[in-house]
């Protein structure tokens, strides 16, 4: 069963080899409060006092400013950053796709990179191998699967590492922006696939500044500002404020 | 009136209970153990791309080892004053042990530094790059084994059964190094000057520990005692050069591996929910 617990999370990430002037307690448009720590040194708070419940069926969109958070909460809910303070409790395989090239070697040929990637996911050589032709299959690149990445153009590298994370089927699954996916005869490929995806995990979280995107896939979402939850809810009611605070900081400059 | 009650049990820089945390250290090194294909697939990959498209491949290790070798005895049995056929062994296989030892240590002070990018998009046991860090320098050494090998062959050395002690010896050694790796590593994510010291460091440590030298007289003797790079080239060397190390030396080198990993497990523990945050 998945779930996902965060209660009361922070995230404070220390600066070392900064040395700024004054700024403890300042505050800008963008990023979380920077504050100073009991030891004097300078914390960055990504996150503050943020809590959230997911269970199965729940597709979440995360939207606010740039340095909002977005990207912090989703790697906590992956288990990458332990909270500061707060618990954190999260049930079920969780497959986060940040990065699309992550663990892909522009030396290697398309069939050992499909091995490689599901090396990174945790699948065994044995599984991984058994997925190459799939994966062929559906990026419809053909001879160039025994090619070395280096020489395929940027758009053949995405279809590839879409096809791959695509190929899993994780309990939680986080996403983080949107997916490049290449050309139009293959973006409408990949949006039918990207639903099917979607529609067989459990949880699905995804930070976008695209509102069609967040619209078309999610049924709740979430706004960060400054690292706090702003406000959660239905999609209309959470873009009209969205909407709104980015005209009173656009008045206020 | 809730809220006041929760803090009171869970302070906002509480963190987890001890055991807890070493139970979670513990579940980071068994979880790493049991990802093997990650760390010895990619381990045998790195080595495959660092040697992409240069002809040899790999085998320009054991060339330039080979080289290596091949100077040092020369000028080394003459500046020593030394019979060839029973140095270039003593060298050759303290060498193939230093050589494995301070690659291990350096690259173990970026460790995290460098697996920083697949650490924020993955969530894998941080022990996974110390297992594929010893496994790839554990395929180097076997790279220069051979040279080695051939190295002792052709001087016609007599190896005994005792040999075979070798292999336990270098399976000790690769214990002490795995834990002296992680405390390394997690110095240097945090402090990055690590990498520089002990960049620093290994040459002249390498000149004072009986690599190139014996210790022959009383004051080297004792040199060689106290230091423990000479103990841990000896598990290798000593076996192979009709020369195995005392039972002290193999109990000192077991407790240390036991002693070692105890400390290294502890300050992991502590440690291995800050890593994050450093890079």
């Amino acid at each position: 069963m998945a779930s996902v617990e965060l209660r009361d999370v922070s995230i404070r990430f220390p600066v070392y080899g900064a040395r700024p002037r004054g700024l403890g307690g300042a505050f800008a448009a963008v990023g979380g409060a920077i504050r100073r720590g009991g030891d004097g040194i300078l914390l960055v708070e990504a996150l503050r006092g943020l809590s959230l419940s997911l269970t199965r069926g729940d597709r979440l969109g995360l939207v606010g400013h740039n340095g909002a958070g977005k990207s912090t909460l989703l790697r906590v809910i992956a288990g990458i950053y332990p909270p500061s303070s707060g618990t954190r409790r999260v049930h079920g395989r969780v497959l986060s796709l940040f990065d699309p090239m992550l663990g892909m070697a522009l030396e290697c040929t398309g069939r050992e990179n499909v091995v490689l990637r599901g090396i990174y996911m945790g699948l065994t050589p044995r599984q991984a191998r058994a997925r190459i032709d799939e994966v062929a299959d559906f990026c419809e690149l053909g001879p160039y699967m025994d090619l070395p990445l280096g020489t395929w153009s940027t758009g053949m590298q995405l279809r590839l590492a879409f096809a791959l994370a695509t190929a899993l089927d994780p309990d939680i699954l986080l996403l983080d922006e949107q997916f490049g996916m290449g050309d139009a005869a293959f973006q409408e490929k990949a949006e039918g696939r990207l639903r099917d995806f979607v529609a067989r995990a459990g949880i699905v979280v995804q930070a976008s500044h695209s509102e069609p995107l967040i619209r078309a896939s999610c049924s709740k979402v979430l706004l960060l500002d400054h690292g706090r939850a702003a406000m959660i809810g239905p999609p209309d009611a959470v873009f009209a404020r969205y909407r709104a605070a980015a005209r009173e900081a656009a008045v206020a400059r | 009136m809730n809220a006041p009650a929760a803090r009171t049990m869970a302070p906002p820089n509480a963190a987890p209970p001890v055991p807890g945390r070493v139970s979670a250290a513990l579940g980071d090194l068994a979880d790493g153990a049991r990802q093997w294909p990650q760390w010895f697939t990619l381990g045998n990959l790195e080595i495959r791309l660092r040697f992409r498209r240069t002809g040899l491949g790999p085998l320009w290790t054991s060339l330039s080892f080979a080289v290596l070798l091949a100077a040092l005895g020369f000028v080394y049995a003459r500046v020593l004053a030394v019979d060839p056929r029973t140095y270039v062994p003593y060298l050759a296989l303290g060498l193939l042990a230093w050589n494995f030892a301070a690659t291990m240590l350096q690259e173990a002070c970026e460790l995290y530094i460098h697996a920083a990018h697949t650490l924020k998009q993955l969530c894998v046991p941080k022990t996974v790059f110390l297992y594929r860090l010893l496994w790839r320098n554990l395929v180097l050494l076997a790279l220069n084994a051979a040279v080695a090998a051939a190295a002792l062959a052709l001087c016609r050395a007599r190896i005994g059964p005792s040999a075979l002690l070798a292999l336990p010896g270098l399976a000790l050694l690769s214990l002490n190094l795995l834990w002296v790796g992680l405390l390394l590593a997690l110095a240097g994510a945090r402090f990055w000057a690590a990498s520089r010291a002990v960049q620093a460091a290994l040459p002249i440590a390498m000149l004072v520990t009986p690599v190139i030298w014996r210790p022959g007289t009383p004051a080297l003797a004792a040199l060689a005692r106290w230091n423990p790079l000479y103990w841990a080239v000896e598990l290798v060397r000593g076996p192979l050069t009709g020369a195995p190390p005392a039972p002290l030396a193999w109990a000192g080198a077991a407790g240390a591996a036991l002693a070692g990993t105890a400390v290294a497990l502890i300050l992991f523990a502590r440690l291995r929910e800050r890593l994050l945050y450093w890079l």
